[in-house]
């Protein structure tokens, strides 16, 4: 890379950095953090009182609570709470994982798991990755209330939960060196990397507005019913 | 019949009260050739795509005709208007839905009207027969009056009718409602179309770009002319031949709701006569029950029910309004009360009979339409789904990494 390209990279970097799609979504990352050690402490407290109020119980029908017994308990408290707080996430998303999760779940998941693979896909690719998120999170409302079996529900399921895993996977599978390689046509794999995210991108922004297209043909016709109703059609007045 | 109202005056409250409802015809099936033009597409954009297309011949012609690039190009081709396609092809299946459900719906107030009917026949005046002379028992002994009874039955049946009449009401909100729905279809479907036609704008365009460049290039390159002909020209060919059926379909849908949207303007009047019909009959029987027999019938449920149908739509209202005047008076000062009462239900019986006759001659085009229709979505399926395995086979951005 030369001094100029690896410039013009770090500036293009730092845009995105700042660009409002980037704030907005490490804004939602910090929430999501901090979700996350919320939900853990109060594991731990909910672990550490039912190991108190278990150690009295059992310490009472052995008659046995002593001074030892109470060091114990605390003692016991304290590495099991320490251990919930420390304990890796259970819900780290592979891509087997993400086929599996509910529909209404698929996007979060999705981001998730997309948010992890950044470290291995190519700097260019990051501003289309923000773009991918935010569509993500703008169809997540619009899935919560969809039946799974639909077609639309399939079709979503698809792209978000199958193809474009693929094609992230499909991307880290080609050898580091090759990866601005010209290779198809010309195309080095990481320009087909960005294309296909674009199309991903594209696709998940259509469908959200499919979707949404129900809803805005209910409040149309609820409109168009009250007019005709109320203010009357000429082929109804005559 | 007890009392036969002269015929003039018959005929004086027919025409005054008459009300035709008409059934649409059926649509016919709109051929493929048919179907274009019905949306213009403006001349900036024509001028765009032409320019557009010519760009793209351009590029093509200059392209080796053994090159995967030409071949791209082609795939293009066969990808035109997939969009538009599947869009205004997800659109059919509503369209058969709209004129089924519609079907449904107006035999369910069928039923309504006719129960309603059945109520109002018994109170006919005239199945009653002679009713104002003395009432006895076991044919001897004078027993009350016969018209008090008559009367009376009003009250009874007021709940029913009003119930009914509710119904109608309700049934007749459908009906708007499905409209509105129909509205939003249609300006939907009509920028389906419009997007369509601009396709069928750029195909049909394209098509005499490549002919022309074909038969330009037959002496001086044969073999690039062979390709553009058997390959572009036959996938540009084969595309506005979808495009077309997908056009004939989304006209014959749009047509065809405008059948329903109509029959259902009709039935609304039907609706609407038959309520307001049957409430004059009943304000009518007031009227009459105070001038012969002296007694106050209180119809509170049918005369509160008519203020609201009074108040939906204004003709019907302003009908009503003239029609109880004519009725106070004509009740008031007819010597035969009776046959005033008689002509009140005659008018609903007209109205009934021509919403039968109506909803008969309805069903007849809509199933016909239907049956058009069916098979015009069936005859554009296949085309779609050739269509749309030509895009799966070619739309591979993923694989094209993975392999």
């Amino acid at each position: 890379m030369t001094t100029s390209d690896r410039i013009l990279a770090q500036a293009d970097e730092l845009l995105r950095r700042v660009s409002p799609q980037a704030r907005e979504l490490a804004r939602r990352q910090r929430q999501r953090r901090n979700e996350a050690l919320v939900r853990r402490l109060r594991r731990a407290v909910i672990a550490a009182i039912a190991i108190v109020i278990g150690m009295t119980v059992v310490g009472g029908i052995i008659s046995s609570i002593g001074f030892s017994w109470v060091m114990l308990t605390l003692l016991i408290t304290a590495l099991v709470g320490f251990g919930f707080l420390i304990a890796p996430q259970g819900d780290t998303v592979t891509q087997e994982k993400l086929m599996e999760s509910e529909l209404p779940a698929l996007p979060a998941n999705t981001e998730n798991w997309l948010a992890k693979q950044r470290l291995a896909l190519p700097a260019p690719a990051n501003r289309t990755l923000d773009k991918i998120a935010i569509r993500l999170e703008e169809l997540r409302p619009q899935l919560a209330n969809l039946d799974p079996r639909e077609p639309a529900a399939v079709e979503v399921r698809r792209l978000v939960g199958v193809e474009l895993p693929e094609l992230v996977e499909g991307y880290k599978r080609v050898p580091d060196h090759l990866r601005s390689d010209p290779s198809h046509g010309g195309h080095t794999p990481q320009k087909q990397l960005i294309d296909g995210l674009e199309i991903v991108e594209d696709e998940i922004g259509r469908m959200t507005r499919q979707l949404a297209s129900g809803e805005l043909d209910a409040l149309a016709t609820q409109g168009k019913y009250l007019e005709l109703k109320y203010r009357g059609d000429e082929d109804i007045r005559n | 019949m007890a009392t036969t109202p002269p015929t003039e005056t018959t005929t004086a409250t027919k025409s005054a009260t008459s009300l035709t409802l008409d059934a649409p015809g059926p649509i016919p099936a709109v051929t493929a050739e048919k179907a274009i033009g019905l949306v213009p597409v403006d001349a900036t954009k024509q001028a765009k795509h032409d320019e557009k297309v010519s760009g793209f011949v351009d590029e093509l012609v200059g392209l080796d005709a053994n090159s995967p690039e030409f071949g791209e190009k082609v795939d293009q081709i066969t990808s035109m208007g997939r969009k538009e396609i599947a869009d205004a092809a997800g659109q059919s299946n509503r369209f058969l839905d709209r004129p089924v459900r519609s079907m449904d719906e107006n035999s369910e107030i069928g039923t309504d009207l006719s129960e309603l009917r059945r109520t109002v026949e018994d109170l006919d005046p005239g199945k009653r027969g002679d009713m104002t002379s003395k009432r006895k028992l076991f044919g001897i002994i004078p027993w009350g009056n016969k018209l008090r009874v008559y009367f009376d039955s009003y009250k009874s049946a007021q709940n029913h009718i009003a119930a009914i009449l509710k119904r109608l009401a309700s049934g007749k909100d459908e009906l708007i409602k499905d409209n509105a729905a129909i509205a939003v279809e249609r300006q939907k479907l009509w920028d389906a179309m419009g997007r369509l036609e601009e396709m069928i704008y750029v195909a049909k365009a394209l098509d005499s770009a490549l002919e022309d460049k074909s038969v330009e290039l037959e002496s001086s390159d044969p073999e690039k002319s062979k390709a553009i002909k058997e390959s572009a020209l036959f996938y540009v060919r084969q595309r506005t031949q979808d495009l077309l059926t997908q056009m004939a379909v989304s006209v014959q849908g749009y047509l065809a709701l405008d059948l329903v949207k109509k029959n259902n303007v009709e039935l609304i009047k039907g609706v609407d006569r038959a309520s307001t019909t049957t409430v004059g009959a009943l304000r009518t029987a007031v009227t009459v029950a105070q001038a012969m027999t002296n007694q106050r019938l209180v119809l509170g449920q049918i005369t509160a029910l008519n203020e609201t149908t009074a108040n939906m739509i204004d003709s019907t209202g302003e009908l009503l309004r003239t029609q109880t005047a004519t009725i106070h008076e004509q009740a008031a000062a007819s010597t035969i009360p009776l046959e005033t009462l008689q002509r009140a239900f005659q008018n609903i019986y007209d109205t009934m009979d021509e919403i039968d006759r109506f909803k008969l001659e309805a069903l007849g085009s809509m199933k016909q339409t239907v049956n058009v229709l069916t098979d015009e979505v069936e005859k554009s399926k296949g085309y779609i789904a050739r269509a749309e395995g030509a895009a799966k086979s070619q739309a591979a951005p993923f694989q094209a990494i993975e392999g």
